[in-house]
């Protein structure tokens, strides 16, 4: 019984740990197809993995303007993940091609 | 204007689609100057089959992405040269794309009258751009681009893919639009950067 109670104790509490801190990391897909980015615009939290795969015959990259994180170039089928942190928002474009824009908006949960 | 090149009473609407359109497509790697002396490309050019598309689209994209391999030589400002770059990179990937949907469809591109004028073209307009340097060399390949990725757009829309026959070539030459767009634009943006002497 002790270890009963002591498990639905360790599960509330696991629970309300999660709670305080809403809801679970989520990641999100962007996909570059057609030389756009696919939200253009993206809402997510710290925390959350952000996922760029190039669905272009040619190579691109999602870099955030002014700095910060940069996929590199990226090849035809390839992917790219970020782990937001709360610093991470903004607009961000292909280097090779920098009419494609996208912005990522980052707000806490 | 002889009515042979314009007939007042065509009697194939594609025929005469393509004697509108198709000189317009051939002459697009021509300078102005020489393109106003050409002489009508494809007079005569019936209706395209998917194997001289086929041809054509990959002409097209040779011919810039060598454009792009002399721009990156030559070029002074560091924004042609990676401009020209892209152009190296990108119209390469696109010729592998219909390289291996040619294979696939057991397809043979064939050249034809458009696809040789292409090329004639990129000869002259190679000639006029190795006899310029430095800041002019940029200007003249810049405006070439922009001329050149208008006139790949207004064939895509009003020739190649309406005639395309095949699903999977349409489909294919309707992707590539967008690489097309967004090059063009970057000229553009480029070529205001560079101003006029």
């Amino acid at each position: 019984m002790t270890t009963r109670r002591a498990a639905a104790l360790a599960a509330v509490v696991l629970v309300g740990a999660s709670a305080a801190c809403g809801r679970a990391a989520r990641s999100h897909t962007i996909e570059i197809r057609g030389f756009a980015y696919d939200p253009a615009r993206l809402e997510v939290a710290p925390g959350d993995t952000v996922v760029w795969i190039n669905r272009d015959a040619v190579p691109h990259t999602a870099t955030r303007e002014g700095g910060g994180w940069d996929s590199r170039s990226l090849a035809s089928q390839s992917e790219w993940r970020l782990v937001v942190t709360r610093d991470d928002g903004g607009p961000y474009f292909c280097t090779f091609h920098p009419t494609m824009r996208g912005t990522l908006v980052v707000r806490a949960r | 204007m002889s009515p042979t090149m314009f007939p007042r009473r065509p009697r194939r609407p594609t025929l005469v689609l393509a004697l509108l359109v198709v000189p317009s497509v051939a002459a697009l790697a021509c300078k102005p100057r020489e393109r106003a002396a050409a002489p009508p490309a494809a007079a005569g050019q019936t209706a395209l089959s998917d194997a001289q598309i086929a041809h054509i689209a990959v002409t097209a994209n040779s011919i810039d992405s060598a454009m792009g391999e002399l721009a990156k030589s030559k070029a002074r400002s560091a924004a042609v040269r990676d401009f020209a770059q892209t152009m190296i990179t990108d119209h390469g990937g696109v010729n592998r794309q219909a390289v291996q949907l040619a294979t696939r469809l057991n397809l043979t591109p064939e050249a034809n009258d458009v696809s040789r004028q292409l090329q004639r073209g990129a000869d002259s307009a190679r000639a006029s751009l190795s006899s310029a340097s430095g800041a002019a060399f940029d200007r003249a390949y810049i405006a070439r681009e922009v001329e050149y990725h208008q006139a790949v757009l207004d064939a895509l829309d009003k020739t190649l893919v309406p005639n395309a026959k095949n699903a999977e070539l349409k489909t294919l030459l309707q992707s590539v639009r967008p690489a097309f767009v967004a090059h063009l634009e970057r000229a553009k943006q480029i070529q205001s950067t560079l101003g006029n002497r």
